[in-house]
């Protein structure tokens, strides 16, 4: 009995705080709140506040007991405001903690006050329990610009090859699986609730698909020639609909079995891609927070592999200047592919004049080096320009740093900095 | 902490499942859980009665469908659909849902005339607001969108007079020769229909409109 429960208990420690990396959570982080950016830019939330209250007549019950008021136009304004903001540097990892907290709490706010008016959207819900997980969370330990401060102040190259490992990581994501299992555990419980078995054994789905081309916004219609041929094809209706209802009831079973997972996830996405194939509702907000299943960090392995196969570069930097060594971490840190490899040359120059005897070690000190993979040495503002090819944050910029008289600025700013670096704290000159 | 956060999204998400309620943003998600039957479809909807322009016409108003949010935004035709489904009921037959319709279609009307004089919008000017029910036949192949008939529940006019259609209608034709006429031979037995907003998730339909 005693051994039971200890396995038991050894268990769930290991669903919820097995080892992880910390890039899994902290990507995820980044491409949910880029996917809410795109999202809820475009929308302006502001002009609900300038309704009269006879609009508001579902109040939702957070807001009834929490005595929250629908604001005026011009506060929900810059509520919305300071919530978009947020969003940016919570997606960036700025002042993560901080700036998840005011997304999901201000989230809270501007996203649910359109839910009082005569309808509560369900999409927004999973959006903002997951940013109330995310604001617990240390999602903001890698792909952010806090880890890339962090990774200045330690000056430590080396050190930034080994990514923390731990549970920390590993529950935030658990707990948004779970969230997503109540919630279609929830849908599929409700259908069964409410019609049994009828809602597969009838013409429901067939109906239901039917009706749903007309009661359309005018303007956004929607028809699909897919859905009615489904819709007009019964059996094929009842089989979809006891699918579906399948894979809601058993969804929670992805949480513990690898294989379910692999099929219930992917098979949850298409159905709701199906649903807007079909009938033209979207639940784009809703699926967002896929996101959280998909294994980035076996993905970011794959990708790795097949971008090191195209060498790599070997920095050269001063191990004994303070900020070149807060420079090298940083660049280690946006080193995704692991392509890029830190070398003291104050500590490791016997290796490094092994390896490339046409350098000295004065011109290395003198100025950051870069041994390209053909084995090309570049020095200075080329040096860094070199590193870009292989920093996937800088893929964006790199056709700047070829376009004069971009580089010869460039170089003038890396000199004086070069030249003024030992009176920025160098330990060595 | 860990224990508390699994245990407050559980049971956020299993009391709303086990009590069907709604405790945004928790939720029992009922979209499209009721079974649909019948092959007819009820939806209200917005009506304007504004000028009639066309020359030569008989009548000197017009009856429009608003589909358009740009005159009282952020209220699009799914949005005041809702609020006119939360306002009126099941029926409209109580005092309260009376009430409340009144109270919305006075407020889009006071609204669009206001933001219309402020030059917001080049809509025309709207004599009375008005609630109607469409009622379509569901066909295979979803043919033929146009609804077989549009009823008038309720409308307020910009003088604020209130015109309860559905209440006069229902006193001078007792036994009913219109509205749900399409339902050849309704059920005695069956029970009244949902909410009309229980499936309807049309509003997470329209892309942008949250």
């Amino acid at each position: 009995m005693m051994q039971h429960q200890t396995t038991v208990e050894s268990s769930l420690r290991r669903f919820w705080f097995g080892p992880q990396g910390a890039e899994t959570l902290g990507f995820a982080r980044l491409v949910f709140f880029a996917l809410m950016i795109w999202f809820y830019f475009p929308l302006d939330y502001a002009p609900w506040g300038g309704l009269t209250p006879a609009f508001a007549n579902r109040p939702l019950f957070a807001f009834r007991i929490l005595h929250l008021p629908i604001v005026s136009e011009t506060t929900l304004g810059i509520l919305q405001f300071v919530w978009r903001a947020s969003l940016v540097t919570a997606c960036i990892g700025l002042f993560t903690r901080t700036s998840v907290i005011v997304a999901a709490l201000l989230g809270f706010y501007v996203l649910g006050v359109q839910g009082n008016f005569g309808k509560v959207g369900h999409g927004e819900g999973i959006l903002i329990l997951a940013m109330c997980i995310l604001a617990l969370s240390r999602c903001g330990d890698a792909w952010s610009i806090d880890s890339l401060i962090r990774a200045f102040r330690s000056r430590d190259p080396i050190g930034q090859r080994n990514r923390p490992i731990s549970g920390e990581y590993r529950w935030p994501i658990r707990m948004i699986w779970l969230l997503m299992s109540m919630i279609f555990l929830g849908a599929g419980i409700t259908k069964l609730r409410w019609s049994g078995l009828d809602w597969i054994t009838t013409d429901n789905l067939s109906t239901t698909i039917l009706s749903h081309y007309y009661n359309q916004p005018v303007g956004n219609e929607w028809k699909s020639t897919i859905g009615i041929w489904i819709a007009n094809h019964r059996t094929l209706c009842k089989v979809v609909a006891g699918l579906t209802i399948l894979i809601e009831i058993g969804f929670p079973l992805a949480m513990f079995s690898r294989w379910a997972r692999a099929v219930l996830v992917p098979s949850a996405f298409l159905a709701q891609v199906g649903i807007y194939v079909m009938m033209g509702v979207a639940f784009t907000q809703f699926m967002f927070v896929y996101v959280f299943w998909i294994p980035w960090d076996t993905l970011g392995r794959f990708v790795r592999r097949i971008a090191q196969r195209r060498g790599k570069y070997e920095m050269l930097y001063d191990g004994g200047c303070g900020l070149c060594k807060g420079v090298a971490s940083v660049v280690v840190r946006l080193d995704v592919f692991g392509r890029v490899e830190p070398m003291d040359v104050v500590h490791r120059w016997k290796e490094i004049a092994a390896r490339h005897p046409n350098l000295t070690r004065e011109q290395c000190l003198t100025d950051m080096h870069v041994v390209r993979p053909d084995g090309v040495a570049v020095s200075r503002f080329i040096a860094y320009r070199n590193l870009a090819w292989a920093l996937p944050v800088c893929w964006p910029i790199l056709p700047l740093l070829y376009i004069p008289p971009i580089p010869s600025i460039a170089d003038r700013i890396y000199q004086y900095v070069a030249t003024h670096r030992h009176d920025a704290g160098c330990e060595i000159a | 902490m860990v224990a508390l956060l699994a245990l407050f999204i559980v049971a956020g998400h299993g009391y709303d499942i086990w009590q069907q309620r709604e405790h945004w943003p928790f939720s029992f998600y009922p979209m499209y859980g009721r079974v649909q039957k019948r092959r007819t479809l009820q939806i209200l909807a917005l009506y304007a009665i504004v000028p009639n322009d066309t020359p030569g016409a008989k009548k000197k108003w017009q009856m429009v469908r608003v589909t358009d949010g740009k005159y009282v935004p952020p209220l699009n035709e799914v949005r005041i659909r809702n609020i006119l489904m939360a306002a009126w009921g099941r029926d409209g037959a109580t005092g309260r849902a009376q009430r409340a319709t009144e109270a919305v279609l006075r407020d889009y009307l006071n609204l669009y005339e206001a933001r219309r004089l402020k030059q917001l919008h080049d809509g025309p000017p709207m004599l009375e607001a008005r609630l109607c029910r469409m009622t379509w036949r569901v066909r295979n192949g979803a043919t033929r969108q146009k609804p077989e008939s549009v009823e008038s529940l309720m409308g307020v006019r910009a003088d604020g007079k209130v015109i309860p259609y559905a209440r006069r209608a229902a006193a001078t034709m007792a036994a009913s020769t219109q509205p749900d006429a399409l339902d050849a031979a309704p059920d005695p037995n069956e029970k009244p229909p949902p909410p009309p907003d229980d499936n309807d998730e049309s509003d997470d339909a329209a892309p942008n409109n949250g």
